[in-house]
């Protein structure tokens, strides 16, 4: 199996949306984890908020970890396609590799 | 004054709270946002061999999504509430400052009564409005347990269906690369043939040499006219170029708005030798342009 | 006006591809029928408005010859323009081929279609795009017009060319097109041009000349 840059490159731009994802995760978890939910009402509303809270961290916690898996799985599936240069962008932008690069 | 409190909040707890719950709604909008575009129409992973991927993609992102619907609801529960709260403890001040008022006068029992059964009033709605607030954050934690339980291997999945696609690539450059080069390469040699008529109209100037350019020698050999042909080809025709050429009506340098600029809009139309057509494919019939007036 | 690129007999059931090509292209007669050919071959000469007579017997008997050279090939259209470009004579060439691609998975047939071009190492540089509804593949190359010149020692006119391959959504082919110039000042104009006619590939079910 030669190596694909090009595919590479359109497969590292999942790798790329997956560790943003991660990324804007972390992120999301440092907020909640500085969250002091204590009373904001009634005593059973706050029993179901803190619940609630609680369980959003977890839920947070599991698709952040999943992200940074799927990050994992198909930097492993990059090295199989070779080297992959992504382009961030979307649309008429193109991903290039000129046909030197694959000796690189 | 009242013995109770029949409104307990804290809004600026609520605020904290609701400013929290924008942040983490925007990074699921925003990372929902770029897993979605990966797998619309256009993109790569939209066809059969990139579908799995597309699939876990969308999974992945209805898990996201999921999760901001409750939050959005629970947004909107928290902002309710803190708004209702708010203007439930402003009355709830106003009763006690009217209580106040009557405290030690004689013959205002009654009306310190009806002081006292309106807050009580009040903190039943202050209640009914805990409870939307409650039911807001029980079904998070519903959707919270579906994600939970949804407990795929997606990374896995994922990888898998990578290898797949990489083989599936293989075998179609190993079957069909040697053909679509050939027609590359076609296209290539039909394009520097048809330049030559730019030389002829005289507008071009490509240093050519009868007889060393292949395609050419090719095309002259088999003209009925062939000497005439190299002796035009030697001539250098710049000097009798058209006078005045149109001017291009593709100039503008803008992407993406060729159907709007175009005033007489031309389009062309290649039959395809598909699979629900009976047409023979391209090349056993001969190509050829068929220009219809209409 | 309309004109088809033809491939295969005309049927009401064959669909047609179709492109948005400007008023400027002039087509290169490549009709079957000798009369017909013939007959656009004239008016593509008057269209061209060149007087010497030199000059116009020269291109007559080029589009004559170059019509029989692509009748047995896999082009299924070829036209050129002849233009003033921001107040100077320009020209580019736009060639157009329906290739077989055995699979109607068009994101299979791109990323296939893009590794094979890179390998080949004809293409300077290649490119996967997502083109409106369309994902593309898109090769640029850079080459002298007359392969022989280096015998020579002159050196011919450099042809800059971009091909794009276009999948045809439900179907297992591709369209290919190529925009070819030797007026590198106006490429920019060309490339963003080619990639607009490849955007506005459709598929019609029925065949434009029975449309009613």
């Amino acid at each position: 199996m030669q190596p694909m840059p090009l595919v590479g490159a359109e497969i590292q731009r999942i790798n790329d949306a997956f560790h943003r994802v991660s990324l804007e995760l972390s992120g999301v978890l440092s907020v909640i984890g500085d969250l002091d939910v204590g009373p904001v009402g009634t005593p059973a509303c706050d029993r179901a908020v803190a619940a609630g809270m609680t369980d959003l961290r977890t839920a947070l916690s599991g698709l952040q970890q999943v992200a940074s898996e799927c990050v994992t799985a198909v930097s492993r599936h990059g090295d199989l396609s070779g080297t992959a240069q992504a382009s961030a962008g979307s649309g008429d932008q193109p991903i290039a590799l000129s046909a030197g690069e694959e000796a690189l | 004054m009242l013995g109770f409190d029949p409104t307990p909040s804290d809004p600026q707890r609520l605020v904290v709270l609701s400013d929290a719950l924008r942040k983490i709604v925007q990074a699921l909008v925003q990372s929902r946002t770029e897993l979605s575009r990966m797998g619309r129409t256009g993109s790569v992973w939209d066809g059969p061999a990139g579908a799995p991927i597309a699939t876990l993609l969308r999974r992945y992102s209805l898990q996201l999504s999921a999760l901001e619907e409750s939050l959005v609801d629970c947004l909107q529960a928290v902002d309710n509430w803190r708004e209702g709260a708010e203007q439930r403890q402003a009355q709830i001040a106003n009763i006690v400052a009217a209580v106040a008022d009557v405290a030690g006068d004689a013959g205002t029992e009654d009306r310190r009564t009806r002081l006292i059964a309106a807050a009580r009033e009040l903190g039943v709605d202050h209640d009914r409005a805990a409870a939307d607030l409650a039911l807001a954050f029980d079904e998070l934690s519903g959707a919270v347990e579906q994600i939970i339980r949804a407990d795929d291997d997606l990374a896995g999945e994922l990888h898998r269906a990578l290898v797949a696609l990489t083989a599936a690539i293989d075998d179609w450059i190993a079957a069909e690369a040697p053909e679509l080069l050939r027609t590359a390469i076609a296209l290539g040699e039909v394009a520097g043939l048809t330049t030559v008529i730019s030389e002829l109209v005289g507008i071009a100037a490509l240093g050519r040499n009868p007889g060393e350019a292949v395609g050419v020698s090719d095309i002259i050999a088999r003209s009925p006219g062939s000497h005439r042909l190299i002796k035009a080809l030697r001539r250098q025709w710049l000097d009798v170029a058209p006078a005045a050429l149109p001017e291009a009506t593709f100039s503008h340098r803008q992407s993406g708005g060729l159907a709007r600029r175009l005033s007489d809009r031309r389009p062309v139309h290649v039959e395809v030798a598909g699979t629900d057509s009976a047409a023979p494919p391209a090349a056993a019939s001969g190509g050829g342009l068929l220009g219809s007036g209409e | 006006m309309r004109v088809a690129l033809q491939i295969g007999h005309r049927t009401r059931a064959a669909p047609v591809i179709v492109l948005d090509v400007p008023p400027d292209f002039h087509q290169v007669p490549l009709q079957t029928e000798t009369e017909t050919r013939t007959a656009s071959q004239l008016q593509l000469l008057e269209v061209m408005g060149l007087s010497d007579p030199a000059q116009r017997e020269a291109l007559s008997l080029y589009l004559e010859a170059l019509a029989v050279r692509l009748s047995d090939g896999t082009v299924v259209g070829t036209a050129f323009c002849a233009v003033e470009l921001d107040g100077h004579p320009s020209t580019a060439t736009l060639t157009v081929a329906l290739h077989p691609t055995a699979t109607a998975d068009r994101g299979l047939a791109v990323m296939g279609a893009a590794e094979a071009m890179r390998r080949d190492g004809r293409y300077a540089t290649v490119d996967i795009r997502e083109l409106g509804v369309h994902p593309a593949v898109t090769g640029m190359a850079e080459r002298p017009s007359v392969p022989g010149d280096a015998a020579s020692g002159e050196v011919g006119a450099t042809l800059r060319e971009m091909s794009v391959l276009v999948p045809v959504p439900g179907h297992e082919q591709a369209a290919m097109l190529t925009m070819s110039t030797p007026c590198l000042e106006d490429w920019e104009v060309y490339e963003t041009l080619l990639l607009d006619i490849a955007r506005s590939l459709q598929v019609q079910q029925t065949h434009p000349d029975f449309i009613r």
